[in-house]
């Protein structure tokens, strides 16, 4: 067997003399009078940049460290163009076997390169979009406390609904991104990854706040939602700044009321376990930060160094979080039996739709 | 142990002030390399030729327009920070220092007149 | 156990030695892999592309006992890669080894002899846009690989004309090379000039079948705008024969900067039809252009669809008094 494929037999495995070629474009700048592409090689064969077309017209290009990207070998090319903000552009490129790689930037908007100015609107708009909101959610706490018993349980399910609502949104927002990659299996499996990673690096963490008691009540409960919900925050802010540098979404303040809504039905979810109990002012502030502060950095990472395969492993860390997270809850609601059983009587399960329904009410704000 | 800290410390800072003076004197820069350029008939030395240059190697380009007739040109390297400088009147000559980059091929153009330009090629060997 | 061990050593070993045979053998990337080799392959096209502007091939003359003259030529198809842009290669279909084939020349009712031989893997022929009987039409008579076939028949009528492949599909034996451009000349000859043919045409380099990615005069992007800007004589009559062999796209054209010229339409007349600075031919349509530059300097020609013009059709004239 290994004479034949020695001796060519496997040419039968070639079964197309056309080349494959797979080009991923990972960022794309719009430096002043410049446009700059940065580009990995995802294909099995050697990648040799010939000709760059921008709207379909053959342009003078630098290139470097080489004009042949080898596996998984990445370039940075450089286009003399006087691009216009706003507008959309069609990047091609040719290859050596004049196959024809594209992109395209539907609005073209300036790089941001790290600037005080630019890292203080980032951090401001994470604060925005993600602390203050989860700080208003915290502010129900003594409404919660002085509600009847009754509906403290509607709440934990409702919280519940919540999570998994957020949960299910953030693997779907992962997978349009793994679709849109090149390379499509290798997106699914990264987030798959993340998620997996989070589920249980969640439930360790969880193991060690309750110190052996079984499962977190209270103040741990709290901070363990804090924790998933700051890491799918991250994913959020990924998603906001790296929208930005795409040029792909103009941010209304439309979008970010959305937002806004969207994040203070988290700070819900972090109240719940609180309802009975003690907590300072600090203790709260603290959770606060824990949930909303990482959208700051998400924002940051986003913005400044965009990668797919990083902001796909964070969606899916984000959303195996948030699941964990609910399965915690259901599990201490229910007292030691399963999660459903949480869930099974009327108020609960009304709870939980509600959550549901309050969630999706706010995502058609965020709608984009 | 304590007592030989002040001594230890000592050596310490001696010898990494020897490694550093031995670094650094490696890294003096050398003199750059003096490359011409001569802008005439919209062509930068007759042929647009392809420069070859070293990896990190410093060059000294001196880029005059030697137009016979009142054509204005510039000058700029893509990729490598040299951006379209102001415009150059026959005669007038412009000097800039660039430190070759690791690899790479880099388009050098006039940025007013199309075709005018060529390819700079920075590679080990 | 030791026996179990052994095994699956082998198991392994084996596994490991098929797999590396695999991926060290099954490759689908194009023949002729590397840049050394493009740069040979680019050298070769832009060097052809200089020869096709002004080489004439008059076959081997021989006078016939009724007086006429008798031309043979030599034209034979064959596969090769060649570089169709900087950097770009192209499976092509050629006749003669190159796009386009080589410019046959010859006069009026010349009797003329064309002894084709494929040398590709597929079937191939020659067909003329002139006026030839039937059999001669190179559509019903298909060459196979190997085969040779003699085209001839008398040159009629005088103009520029052309040839290509006409085995189906004839839109891929055409966008794959095969073409190149037919002249006869009037029996009074035309007026002293400077020559030049110029065959427009496009390549569909990812094979889609749809459209193309570049398009050049006489098969390589850019040739006479970056590497060959052509040189003409200040206040010299310069002749293009232009002939139109572009697939996929439903008209080509030529325009000249800071100059008019003279058309003949697939040059059957010697007067010409128009005094203008372009010209737009459909498939297969041809023209003779006659123009002078008055004043020195470099000027642009191009197609006026400007995104031929931006993917590769694309020159200019260098002219000195």
């Amino acid at each position: 067997m290994v004479v034949w494929f020695a001796n060519g037999g496997s040419r039968l495995l070639a079964l197309t003399p056309a080349p494959i070629e797979k080009l991923a474009f990972e960022r794309i700048e719009f430096r002043p009078q410049e446009i700059v592409l940065h580009v990995r090689n995802e294909g099995p064969e050697t990648f040799h940049v010939a000709q760059i077309l921008i709207n379909d017209a053959i342009w003078d290009f630098s290139i470097a460290p080489d004009r042949s990207l080898g596996r998984f070998g990445a370039a940075t090319i450089s286009l003399p163009y006087d691009w216009i903000e706003g507008e959309p552009y069609a990047v091609t490129v040719l290859s050596g076997n004049g196959l024809r790689h594209e992109t395209t930037v539907d609005i073209a908007m300036p790089a941001p390169s790290p600037s005080g100015r630019l890292l203080t609107a980032f951090a401001l708009l994470g604060v925005y979009v993600g602390v203050v909101p989860v700080f208003l959610g915290l502010l129900w706490l003594p409404a919660l406390r002085a509600a009847p018993r009754a509906w403290v349980e509607f709440w934990l399910a409702l919280t519940m609904g919540l999570l998994v609502f957020l949960g299910i949104d953030t693997l779907k927002e992962a997978l349009e991104i793994a679709g849109r990659a090149p390379s499509f299996v290798n997106g699914v499996l990264l987030t798959a990854l993340g998620a997996a990673a989070a589920f249980l690096g969640i439930t360790a963490a969880g193991r060690a706040l309750s110190r052996g008691e079984g499962s977190a009540t209270g103040m741990s409960l709290a901070l363990l939602i804090a924790i998933g919900i700051g890491l799918h925050n991250l994913g959020e802010g990924l998603a906001i700044g790296a929208a930005y540098t795409l040029g792909e979404v103009a941010l209304g303040s439309f979008l970010i009321i959305g937002f806004t809504v969207h994040n203070t039905t988290e700070g819900l979810a972090i109240l719940s376990p609180l309802v009975e109990g003690r907590a300072s002012l600090r203790q709260l502030a603290l959770l606060g930060l824990i949930g909303g502060g990482p959208t700051i950095l998400g924002t940051w990472a986003g913005a400044f160094t965009y990668s797919t395969p990083l902001s796909l492993l964070f969606l899916g860390i984000g959303a195996g979080a948030i699941f964990q997270v609910v399965r915690i809850l259901a599990r201490a609601q229910a007292k030691g039996g399963s999660a459903l059983d949480a869930l099974g009587h009327g108020r609960a399960a009304a709870g939980f739709i509600a959550g549901f329904l309050l969630m999706y009410a706010t995502s058609l704000l965020v709608a984009g | 142990m304590l007592k030989r800290l002040p001594v230890l410390f000592a050596v310490a800072v001696l010898v990494a002030g020897a490694a550093l003076a031995l670094a650094l004197r490696g890294r003096a820069p050398a003199e750059p390399r003096i490359v011409r350029m001569s802008m005439r008939e919209y062509a930068f030395n007759q042929t647009n030729p392809t420069f070859r240059f070293k990896p990190g190697e410093r060059i000294h380009f001196i880029v005059t327009n030697d137009e016979s007739t009142n054509v204005l040109h510039n000058f700029r390297i893509v990729g490598m920070n040299v951006d379209c400088g102001p415009v150059m009147k026959p005669g007038e000559t412009r000097e800039v220092t660039v430190t070759m980059p690791k690899s790479g091929e880099f388009a050098y153009t006039c940025c007013t007149h199309p075709g005018m330009g060529g390819t700079m090629v920075v590679a080990k060997k | 156990m030791r026996r179990a061990r052994g095994g699956a050593r082998l198991g392994v070993a084996l596994f490991a030695l098929l797999l590396a045979a695999a991926c060290g053998c099954g490759r689908g990337e194009r023949a002729g892999a590397g840049s050394a080799d493009m740069d040979s392959l680019a050298a070769a096209a832009r060097a052809h592309a200089i020869r096709a502007l002004t080489d004439f091939d008059t076959g081997k003359v021989t006078r016939l006992p009724d007086g006429r003259t008798l031309r043979e030529y030599e034209v034979w198809a064959e596969e090769r890669m060649v570089a169709v842009a900087p950097g770009i290669r192209f499976p092509a279909w050629t006749y003669n080894g190159a796009i386009p084939g080589p410019t046959l020349r010859c006069t009026e009712s010349d009797s003329i002899r064309i002894h084709f031989r494929n040398r590709g893997t597929m079937a191939h022929s020659m067909h003329f846009h002139g006026v030839h009987p039937a059999g001669m039409d190179g559509v019903f008579e298909q060459v196979p690989p190997g085969g040779e076939f003699l085209y001839a028949f008398t040159a009629e009528p005088f103009g520029v004309h052309l040839y290509h492949c006409h085995t189906m599909p004839v839109k891929m034996h055409i966008a794959r090379g095969l073409y190149g451009v037919f002249i006869v000349d009037p029996k009074t000859p035309r007026p002293p000039a400077r020559e030049m043919v110029m065959m427009m045409n496009g390549f569909d380099t990812d094979l889609d079948g749809s459209k193309n990615e570049i398009y050049t005069v006489n098969g390589f992007a850019n040739v006479y705008f970056r590497d060959y800007p052509i040189p003409v004589k200040m206040n010299q009559l310069q002749r293009v024969y232009l002939v139109n062999i572009t697939e996929f796209d439903l008209v080509n054209s030529m325009h000249t900067h800071a100059t008019f010229f003279h058309v003949y339409p697939t040059g059957t007349s010697t007067t010409p039809s128009a005094y203008t600075d372009v010209v737009t031919l459909g498939q297969a349509e041809r023209a003779i252009l006659e123009f002078k530059y008055s004043f020195p300097g470099r000027y642009l020609f191009h197609a006026h669809q400007s995104e031929f013009a931006e993917l590769g059709w694309l020159g200019q004239f260098e002219v000195k008094p």
